[in-house]
């Protein structure tokens, strides 16, 4: 399978290929897990098609401020990837990261960003080191870009980014919550691929 | 004390690994990209790199190529999250001496440091 965008197509095709892309959600979940010293679950996962002007409209609570971690796949596998986490929890997450106490946390400066973009570092790498098949060639993410913002604006820019691209969107949307806090984690896998879109068994 | 030169985009790591190292007894620098770890390399000569894959600029692999041209002896393990076989195999090949998956466990990191530290350079 040469051509990257058929890769992308595998995934969804059933059997084996759609075994693949669970165990590779699992092991983000475990690599989450291992970074946080805790346990991490899937609490949801499904994959859907938006229209791209749609896209902001979909969210339920628009104004809730955000944290997005958003990192560009490579052209072996093109695509896009935001990490999303509501600001309070995520503020909660560096805490414990930069193991300080809880609530010490109250602002995103440089340390805060770098913190919050290696866990989507992290959860972007997890996926591709199980996604990458023989003869792939080596899956490399972009560095990871941190945002700060509404819900509503962090969505724009993400269409705006891919409007260009294709429409509608296609998105594997995996939510991960950690056992003991509850906090969720929202990804967003969004090939550079128009699809058929089946839903995750 | 032997110094080691972190090269890791992200301050967060390098802020963890430099608590790490310096609470074992070593030296440190610091690089933020690519081209900053071939310079400071260059300059400081550390005895050993904990170098990471994936930065700005210049990647982890490039900027592994130039320091084993300026040292083909260069102590350099790389850390990253990408595990994939493919990347392994050409980090060795460029002449990585070791090759630790992040998230960061700080006992195999100063295994693999002391490891080496042992070894020529």
């Amino acid at each position: 399978m040469s051509d990257p965008l058929m890769r992308w197509e595998a995934l969804y095709t059933g059997g084996q290929s759609t075994a693949l892309l669970h165990k590779a959600l699992w092991y983000v979940a475990y690599s989450i897990g291992s970074m946080l010293g805790e346990e991490v679950a899937i609490a949801g996962r499904r994959i859907t098609s938006i229209p791209t002007d749609e896209l902001v409209a979909t969210a339920a609570d628009p104004e809730a401020a955000m944290i997005a971690i958003y990192l560009l796949l490579g052209d072996a596998l093109p695509g896009q990837v935001v990490l999303m986490v509501r600001l309070t929890d995520a503020l909660a997450l560096v805490d414990r990261l930069l193991e300080v106490p809880p609530g010490t946390t109250t602002a995103f400066g440089e340390i805060e960003r770098s913190v919050i973009g290696e866990l989507g570092n992290l959860c972007v790498s997890s996926f591709l080191n199980v996604i990458v098949q023989p003869g792939w060639g080596p899956l490399y993410p972009s560095p990871p870009a941190v945002m700060v913002d509404l819900l509503e604006t962090i969505l724009d820019a993400v269409a705006s980014s891919i409007a260009t691209a294709q429409s509608p969107l296609v998105i594997i949307d995996t939510t991960f919550t950690i056992a003991r806090s509850r906090q969720a984690l929202r990804l967003w896998i969004i090939p550079d691929a128009p699809l058929e879109t089946t839903a995750v068994p | 004390m032997a110094t080691i030169m972190i090269a890791d985009d992200a301050q967060f790591i390098r802020l963890r690994l430099a608590k790490l190292l310096s609470e074992h007894g070593y030296a440190v620098i610091e690089a933020a990209d690519g081209v900053e770890a071939v310079e400071r390399y260059r300059n400081a000569r550390p005895d050993a790199v904990l170098m990471d894959l994936t930065m700005p600029h210049k990647d982890g692999l490039a900027a592994l190529a130039e320091i084993c041209v300026i040292n083909p002896q260069a102590r350099v393990i790389m850390l990253t999250a990408l595990g994939q076989q493919a990347i392994i195999i050409e980090a060795i090949r460029a002449g990585a001496r070791d090759f630790l998956m992040k998230p960061l466990d700080p006992a195999r990191i100063m295994r693999a440091v002391r490891r080496v530290l042992e070894q020529p350079a």
